[in-house]
């Protein structure tokens, strides 16, 4: 076994002993060729050889924007689960929702019943806006600490499982 | 094999290079084809077995490396990726062209001590070195983890990602090929008048 492996050792030092003089060079012109190449190709099509490292972090601005991406999504989901809230829940798919208007829709409803609640006189008026307050902090808390067990009881539920069944 | 510090200060100088030609620094880029042309040109040298085709492959590998220099990830050598796009840049040629004579079928085959065709053959040419042996009895897969691994000192993780296997695919890819090839080699002895280093070499086979 020994003498298998030193046999082994030896072979194998002697191919690289073999591959220092089995190497060709190129002609003493190829960098400037390669060179000279590039060069034509870039002054031919300035634009395409902006280059941006990659490796590195992204760019600002593209931080940036996926940060407000982000921001957009929560707050888009945010705003379809409060629609949620207003209306009865079951278990049958709400394809009302592709129906759903703008953003600001959404939201109008509620923000409008905060704001006459706000204005109400009396104590129960400012007691039903607590109460709305603690429900949409509620909301938001829970989508944020259990986003997945949250939207499952939304009558999203169907749409997402027939999304589901199709991924592979 | 150089030591750690030094393959450090290689790969940072490597990077400030990459980092200066991705701006569209042509003389940072050009110096990164000298210091890399040689080896890229005997890596397809090996891998192809034809003078002007691996210099015309390594020039068109340089050329598209500029061109997508964007795309270099540097967690990667740029050797690593330049071995790569050359490999895949005659890969494309070589399907478009139609092959004449085809080696490739004699690769690899059990070598018996009684007859093996193709090493009979080999063996009635004329006295070749164990390079030139390899390159008419491997394939090219075989012939470029070998020359990756004793002709460019190239880790196993390097050669792994050129030829896009696992680490032990690697391992057994080059167990095979130094098998066969010495088996071959030996064969070769037992068939010239022993001469030269050719005698010192033949104690050398490995046999398991």
């Amino acid at each position: 076994m020994k003498q298998a492996h030193e046999r082994n050792d030896q072979f194998e030092q002697f191919l690289r002993d073999e591959a220092r003089r089995e190497r060709r060079g190129l002609p003493d012109d190829f960098t400037s060729r390669v060179v000279e190449e590039i060069r034509g190709r870039t002054a031919q099509r300035p634009g395409a050889m902006r280059a941006v490292p990659i490796g590195r972090s992204s760019p600002t601005w593209y931080r940036a924007a996926l940060a407000a991406a982000v921001v957009i999504a929560a707050a888009l989901v945010a705003a379809m689960t409060l629609r949620q809230t207003a209306a009865p829940i079951d278990h049958a798919p709400d394809h009302s929702l592709a129906e759903a208007q703008s953003v600001e829709d959404v939201f109008a409803g509620p923000m409008a019943i905060l704001a006459s609640l706000q204005r109400a006189p009396d104590d129960i008026g400012m007691a039903i806006h607590d109460v709305m307050s603690r429900e949409m902090n509620l909301l938001i808390e829970n989508l944020w600490n259990e986003p997945r067990q949250f939207i499952a009881r939304l009558p999203l539920q169907g749409r997402l499982d027939h999304e589901a069944e199709k991924m592979p | 094999m150089p030591d750690d510090a030094s393959q450090h200060d290689d790969r940072a100088a490597e990077a400030a290079l990459v980092e200066r030609a991705c701006r569209g620094c042509s003389t940072s880029f050009g110096t990164l084809v000298q210091l890399h042309q040689e080896r890229l040109y005997n890596f397809m040298l090996r891998r192809c077995r034809n003078e002007n085709f691996a210099e015309e492959i390594t020039q068109a590998a340089f050329v598209r490396a500029w061109e997508n220099l964007s795309k270099f990830d540097s967690t990667w050598r740029f050797s690593t990726w330049l071995y790569t796009i050359a490999i895949r840049l005659a890969v494309n040629i070589e399907q478009r062209k139609r092959p004449r004579v085809s080696i490739e079928s004699l690769s690899m085959r059990p070598c018996t001590r009684e007859h093996d065709p193709s090493t009979a053959a080999v063996m009635r040419e004329d006295s070749l070195t164990i390079w030139q042996l390899a390159d008419r009895i491997l394939d090219a897969d075989h012939r470029t983890a070998l020359w990756m691994r004793y002709g460019d000192d190239a880790p196993i993780e390097q050669i792994a990602r050129v030829l896009d296997r696992t680490n032990g695919a690697v391992r057994v890819l080059l167990h095979r090929a130094r098998k066969r090839l010495a088996e071959a080699w030996h064969e070769m002895e037992l068939a010239d008048e022993p001469a030269g280093s050719k005698r010192a070499a033949s104690s050398m086979v490995c046999k398991e």
